[in-house]
């Protein structure tokens, strides 16, 4: 949520510490900070990231205001609205038909408002969190809102007709909500109506239809809670989703809807006022008020928790800092957890409240004491890695590849990509694709034949399966078969893993499901794990891969006896430069006491497609050493 | 080097997830492993993830046709309840494992990617221990001169809920300070997840923690797209050494 630093710092008396300062206090003790932005005009926007654990609080600047005073020490100042002044007999009605989905609904009717513009400082608020200006009344609503978390709505009373009621709406009924959307309702949706339609998705969106506009003279004031999970499911349903559903989905305290009220009312009194201004009597349906919840947390449960003691007197400074009201027990304490805190319902919660205040870097690290505990890994995790190092070490590369694509058996619900729509059914299919692609680069990687593996997981119709997949090319001449290949690292598999591989191979790929691989083959010990795994290496610098084309040259040179290969090899490194990235030694024959080398190399660029010419220049300047060198270029 | 040696090579996850599992097992943890196609009892619901609960947005899910309640696990936590419904504690274990959220991808998201989780159950498991484990854990990885935090988290599954930071040392030549980069979450075992497993959490309690494989790969490597980590393109992977 973005704040307004200025805002923060309306519920002080004193100077907040700077709005990168305070953002560091928040991250490290509170909320996640994503960014800090100072803005003309002295104020900065912060963007805290509430969780859904203080979503029902701290979605607003109060919430925020009121960690920071936790985690400063000092307290919020915070208005108190007084709604006794002009107070006349004008009431409306309001039927809740489902307690269990609006538990609270506070609201008024006031007479003879003034729609206009909003007061500068309210304009400025909003736009600083980015919310657009539209009349007094409807910042104000959304004022409230973005202060204290509950969302508020105002229709024009002079458009409702009958009197209000929360309740299931109708298949088949319709609505057209603010921003002009014709929306279909049905059954598993609440509205508020009026006698004659819809006036509002409760919790989502309000209706067009009983809109406050420049013209309305008469309002009402909706300050409601809604089941929160039914708010969720009406938000995705209708693909509607607002600061408010936001809001509600988290849960709300009923508390809150008459802090929300008060605040309202008490902004349009002062900011919206017109001739003959007049406030009804306040309706409240509460049915069933909200239980105070005393959690007791133990001292002990504290200590063992977070591995630290704590002084009575420092667990108490921060109660008291939480403003939390509490009774001290023997070896405990019994904490009233106030309303808004709707988080906090078992000790675990409370201890996290202590700890994060207390400061988690103040708590030494300790090892853990010994435990009567003999690890014995999975076999499923010891035979797969390794089968990994024995094709490792059988020249086979190991790929991942995608879990999504368009073939398989079983479908992804809301697919991200129309190409991702089904799971694998196998890993055989995408191997044809990997092992050709690779074909293409076999002079860049320098291997006459392309040889990769995959274990993975696979989902067919009847569960998932875990596989390996073998795949090996041929692309230079080779007298030995892919196939042959194949079976021949298939039987030093079965050698190794201590259990017969009885795969047919017919092709160049083969697929073998791991379930009986791993029951059957040999046991592994914890101690042989840890040396399978350590072939692991986390120091590789790797050099980004090239989109533009390789070329291909040969050189072969004829040198006097006694001339290393690495002599020839380090005139085509320092002749060839940046663009040479492979040099391979591919033939060496020795003839009249002299000495044959030739090598591949391989020229390419990370910027553009190299041209003819440049190689034949680099070509040539190689040429021209080993010519000074005496040598004879073949 | 002249002449290569003719040898395969191992995915670069592997290296960085065998590093990872290596240190974990040195200081006592065990394997285990858990199914990718999970139910949402073992992913979400037995991890205190209540039904229609905001906290699930945290994870968007593939959901399967044809198999109702079931999904491609968001997380490698789905083991923890699994493990402990089989194993009394104490215990001590390391999860590798792959895991999928159905998101859009770019340079740095995946919809596939790797996940380790630990997760300890004692009599008096601490915040403390948690702490040490995770320092050791990070030293190794990172480098000994590596600086850590805590600071607060919110996961369903634990409570308190912490993410852990770590700084690089300042090197003197320099010009841009180093700043704290997010490198796990952990987190003590929440008692409703305990409770779901029929572990008591009046006598067990215990910490987790999950780590980003694919993320680490890519800080270590000086990889700059994680979906080169899926192309199956050897030329990225042939960087990487065999045995």
């Amino acid at each position: 949520m973005k704040v307004s630093y200025k805002w923060l710092q309306s519920y002080f008396k004193e100077s907040l510490p700077s709005p990168h300062e305070l953002a560091d206090i928040l991250n490290t003790r509170a909320f996640e900070i994503e960014s800090v932005d100072e803005i003309p005009g002295g104020d900065a926007v912060i963007d805290v990231d509430i969780l859904p654990n203080r979503s029902h609080d701290c979605l607003a600047h109060r919430g925020i205001a009121r960690e920071i005073g936790v985690l400063l020490s000092r307290t919020t100042e915070e208005p108190v609205f007084d709604l006794t002044q002009s107070v006349d007999a004008l009431g409306f009605t309001v039927d809740v038909e489902d307690p269990i989905f609006c538990t609270r609904f506070v609201g008024v009717r006031m007479h003879s408002v003034s729609v206009t513009d909003s007061p500068k400082w309210i304009e400025e608020r909003l736009a600083t969190i980015g919310q657009r200006s539209i009349n007094n009344i409807v910042d104000i609503t959304n004022f409230v809102m973005f202060d204290l978390g509950k969302p508020m709505h105002a229709f024009d009373a002079d458009k409702v007709v009958g009197n209000l009621v929360v309740r299931i709406a109708k298949e088949g009924e319709n609505i057209t909500t603010l921003d002009g959307k014709d929306v279909a309702l049905n059954a598993s949706m609440h509205v508020i109506a009026d006698d004659i339609s819809p006036l509002a998705i409760a919790g989502v969106k309000g209706g067009i239809r009983a809109e406050v506009t420049k013209e309305t003279k008469n309002i009402l004031i909706e300050s409601a809670v809604f089941d929160g999970s039914t708010i969720r499911k009406t938000s995705r349903t209708v693909g509607i989703k607002t600061d408010s559903s936001r809001r509600f989905e988290n849960g709300i305290a009923n508390q809150l809807a008459m802090d929300g009220f008060m605040e309202t009312v008490a902004l349009i009194a002062e900011h919206a006022r017109g001739d003959g201004f007049t406030i009804g009597a306040t309706v409240d349906v509460y049915p069933k008020p909200d239980e105070e919840h005393v959690v007791n947390m133990r001292v002990s449960k504290l200590q063992s928790l977070l591995g630290v003691d704590l002084t009575q007197k420092e667990i108490e400074s921060i109660f008291d800092r939480f403003g939390f009201v509490y009774e001290k027990k023997d070896g405990s304490y019994d904490v009233t957890i106030p309303e808004l805190r709707l988080d906090l319902r078992i000790e675990e919660d409370v201890i996290e409240e202590i700890g994060r205040v207390y400061g988690y870097e103040h708590i030494q690290a300790q090892p853990i004491a010994d435990m009567d505990f003999k690890p014995q890994s999975t076999k499923e995790y010891k035979v797969i890695e390794n089968i990994k190092n024995i094709l490792a070490q059988a020249g086979f590369s190991e790929v991942q590849t995608y879990m999504f694509g368009d073939k398989g058996e079983v479908e992804v619900l809301y697919p991200a990509a129309s190409d991702k729509t089904k799971v694998r059914a196998d890993l055989k299919t995408r191997f044809e694709e990997t092992l050709q692609s690779n074909a293409r680069y076999a002079d860049l990687l320098g291997i006459s034949d392309v040889r990769v593996f995959e274990i993975g997981k696979v989902v067919k119709k009847d569960g998932e399966h875990s596989l390996l997949a073998l795949g090996v090319q041929n692309v230079k001449k080779d007298k030995k078969k892919e196939s042959e290949k194949i079976t021949e690292v298939l039987q030093m598999l079965s050698e190794k893993l201590g259990y017969t591989l009885d795969t047919e191979v017919a092709h160049h790929i083969v697929e073998i499901d791991l379930q009986e691989v791993i029951e059957k083959s040999a046991d592994i010990s914890e101690r042989e794990l840890r040396d399978i795994i350590s072939h692991a290496d986390d120091t590789v610098e790797t050099k980004p891969v090239s989109s533009y084309p390789f070329v291909l040259r040969d050189i072969a040179v004829w040198t006097p006896d006694g001339t290393q290969e690495s002599d020839v090899y380090d005139i085509i490194k320092e002749q060839g430069g940046e663009l040479l990235v492979r040099i391979a030694l591919f033939d060496e024959f020795k003839k009249d006491g002299k000495t044959s080398y030739a090598f591949n190399l391989v020229f390419q660029s990370h910027e553009r497609t190299l041209t003819d010419e440049e190689i034949n220049q680099i070509m040539e300047k190689i040429s021209t050493v080993f010519i000074k060198q005496g040598w004879t270029v073949r | 080097m002249v002449h290569e040696k003719f040898t395969g090579h191992l995915h670069p996850v592997t290296h960085i997830s065998r590093r990872i599992v290596g240190i974990l097992m040195d200081l006592g943890f065990e394997v285990a492993l858990g199914p990718e196609l999970e139910e949402d009892h073992y992913n979400f619901k037995a991890l205190n993830f209540p039904d229609d609960h905001p906290a699930r947005d945290m994870q968007d899910t593939f959901w399967l046709k044809d198999f109702p309640g079931r999904l491609l696990r968001t997380q490698t936590s789905n083991v923890q309840v699994r493990y402990m419904e089989g194993h009394e504690p104490p215990l001590k274990i390391v999860v590798p494992g792959k895991v999928f959220r159905n998101e859009a991808t770019d340079a740095t998201h995946e919809m596939q990617f790797h996940q380790i989780e630990g997760l300890v159950v004692g009599k008096d498991i601490s915040l403390a221990n948690l702490k040490f484990t995770l320092d050791a854990f990070i030293k190794k990885m990172f480098g000994e001169d590596v600086e850590t935090r805590f600071r607060p988290g919110y996961f369903p599954f634990v409570e308190p809920g912490i993410e852990v930071d770590m700084k690089r040392p300042e090197k003197g030549n320099s010009k841009k300070s180093n700043e704290w980069i997010e490198i796990l979450g952990a987190g003590m075992v929440h008692p409703n997840v305990l409770e779901n497993a029929g572990v008591d959490p009046k006598i067990w309690q215990g910490f987790a923690f999950g780590v980003g494989v694919d993320r680490i790969a890519m800080m270590k490597f000086g990889l700059s797209d994680v979906r080169d980590l899926y192309s199956g393109d050897l030329r990225v992977v042939n960087q990487f050494p065999g045995i």
